[in-house]
């Protein structure tokens, strides 16, 4: 009992005990992940509203190269972005190696795939008389897709949760890219991994907890916003 | 008076996921006037109606409206003239008014007419009860009643209606088919009415097109095409019977027309044929069959099967019982003889 003890102890010390590194890694990570979220949301729900409204040769090659994307190890996403943002890479010039720039950049490259899927997957799940029947209300593009969003407002709140997810959780990619620099690209996923690998586990559950918390917060905010778009009268 | 059309289609040529399902010369349909199109399952009748509405393109040929002819540049000025209402009706997920008011909203009605008309004419089709509910909280006739009144509520000049009365009961498809009615008879827009049912043709329209595989194999009046099917296939779509023209004469024993070499087949409408019990008669009623407009007897006659209509009220009463013998007769001037 006394050893459960001790840890608890330690775990309230470190995240309460004065020291605000704890924190300050989970408002870096917050920024960063809510950056990058908010980028592979724009983007990928407007692939996926083009993949699937507009006709175009090759679209099932598309979409099935989306659906790919969705598996998309984080590593892959790490070294597709290091390579091009490496000193002597195609885009060393931009100094953007080991920065959250280049670590949005990679978590952009996982997630967007997964929310494009997402979406037209539920845009292509809609009927196609809705569509037609949007367009004979002489409805113009902009408008048409402002309502078949609507119609889709449960899927799309779906790809935004997904995408969060894959950001928040991936560490491969942002080790590799952002180099878990202290102060700088630090973020609670590879300052766990540091932890763990100096064996301070106690800090390494601490850090485990605040990012669990951040998951389950925004979580329950989507599902509140899903729960609300979802009520039927 | 020099007659306008509403819609003409003019060798029209339509391909959807590759394959050609339209493929006729013309089609025109005047101010004010209402045709039904019906045709077996698959034979395009709803591609037609995507293609008249402009929702799909027409790889050859003409559309015009209104004497002004459609093309890839104007064709959503010309969407806006017109409406239709799908055969699953096609509602958005919010309220049945929001529907409505939505799509008002999107032909450029003010605020206030957009209420005031969808108001209106939920209440006409005998919608307003459902005005604050969802699609998914409707039965089928509620749905069709919504999609209905929004349909009516643009104010179109050309209304296209795919089975108006494709998911509903009896009950509804009386009161619902009455309130099209007033509506068409009152909005005097022209349209086009898919159906699977000669009785709604009867009811909603005054010319029928016959659409078998793509193609409109015959356009006249209702009474015309009834009367006076020019193919096999058409002649059963309009519930006649029809047989090849050795066997009619055979099991009827009917003098065949000097000409016989140019007919293929005879096709008997209901209303040709008289029956009175017998019990020597020659033919036997020998099952029911149900149908689009109600119900058929079946009579087996001289190896040939008689369908005549019918409804279950007569079975009811006793006046069709199964096994019962009668003795039937011709009218020989309602029987159709089909050319080769």
């Amino acid at each position: 009992m006394d050893l459960i003890y001790d840890v608890f102890l330690k775990f309230f010390s470190i995240l309460f005990g004065g020291s605000d590194e704890v924190w300050i890694i989970a408002g870096r990570t917050a920024i960063i992940c809510s950056i990058s979220t908010a980028i592979s949301f724009l983007l990928g729900a407007s692939i996926g509203f083009a993949m699937a409204l507009i006709p175009f040769r090759g679209r099932s090659a598309v979409v099935a190269f989306a659906n790919t994307g969705m598996g998309m190890p984080p590593v892959v996403a790490g070294l597709i972005v290091a390579v091009l943002l490496w000193r002597s890479g195609p885009l060393g010039g931009l100094g953007l190696i080991y920065t959250p720039v280049a670590m949005i950049i990679s978590q952009c490259i996982i997630a967007i795939p997964l929310v494009s899927a997402i979406t037209a997957g539920s845009l292509m799940a809609l009927p196609e008389s809705l569509l037609l029947q949007i367009r004979s209300l002489g409805a113009n593009p902009y408008r048409s897709i402002l309502i078949l969003g609507y119609e889709a407002r449960l899927s799309l709140v779906v790809a935004l949760m997904a995408g969060f997810g894959a950001v928040i959780s991936e560490v491969g990619a942002a080790m590799m890219v952002g180099g878990n620099l202290s102060g700088e690209t630090r973020v609670l996923t590879t300052a766990t991994v540091l932890l763990v690998g100096k064996g301070q586990f106690e800090e390494a559950i601490a850090y485990g907890v605040v990012l669990l918390s951040m998951v389950f917060v925004v979580a329950s905010v989507l599902t509140l916003v899903q729960s609300m778009a979802n009520k039927r009268v | 008076m020099e007659e306008r059309y509403a819609l003409r289609m003019s060798d029209i040529c339509v391909e959807r996921a590759g394959s050609k399902v339209l493929s006729f010369p013309k089609l025109e349909v005047l101010e004010n006037e209402n045709i039904a199109v019906i045709g077996p399952n698959g034979s395009g009748k709803s591609s037609l109606l995507l293609a008249a509405a402009l929702l799909i393109p027409s790889k050859e040929g003409l559309i015009e409206y209104f004497g002004q002819k459609v093309s890839r540049t104007n064709r959503r000025k010309f969407r806006r003239m017109a409406s239709i209402s799908f055969q699953n009706p096609t509602l958005l997920d919010r309220p049945i008014a929001d529907n409505v008011k939505l799509a008002m909203r999107l032909r450029g009605f003010d605020k206030e007419a957009a209420a005031r008309e969808s108001n209106l004419w939920l209440e006409r089709l005998g919608a307003d009860q459902i005005s604050k509910k969802k699609p998914h909280q409707l039965s089928g006739g509620e749905m069709q009643r919504a999609s209905l009144a929004r349909s009516f509520s643009l104010a179109p000049k050309l209304l296209f209606l795919d089975e108006p009365f494709g998911a509903i009961d009896p009950v509804d498809k009386v009161s619902i088919s009455k309130a099209l009615r007033e509506s068409l008879n009152e909005t005097k827009a022209a349209s086009i009415i898919v159906t699977h049912d000669v009785g709604e043709a009867a009811v909603l329209a005054s010319k029928l097109a016959i659409l078998v595989d793509g193609m409109i194999t015959q356009f006249g009046t209702i009474g015309d095409v009834l009367l006076k099917p020019n193919s096999s296939t058409v002649a059963a779509l309009v519930g006649h019977n029809v047989f090849p023209i050795e066997d009619f004469v055979r099991a009827f024993r009917f003098f065949p027309p000097s000409d016989i070499e140019e007919y293929q087949a005879v096709s008997l409408p209901s209303h040709a044929i008289h029956t009175t019990p017998d019990p020597n008669g020659r033919a036997a009623i020998v099952r029911y069959e149900a149908t689009t407009a109600g119900m058929n007897v079946v009579l087996a006659f001289s190896g040939l099967e008689l369908s005549i209509v019918t409804s279950p009220d007569s079975v009811g009463i006793g006046q069709w019982a199964i096994g019962q013998r009668v003795t039937i007769e011709l009218e020989p001037n309602k029987i159709v003889w089909l050319a080769k």
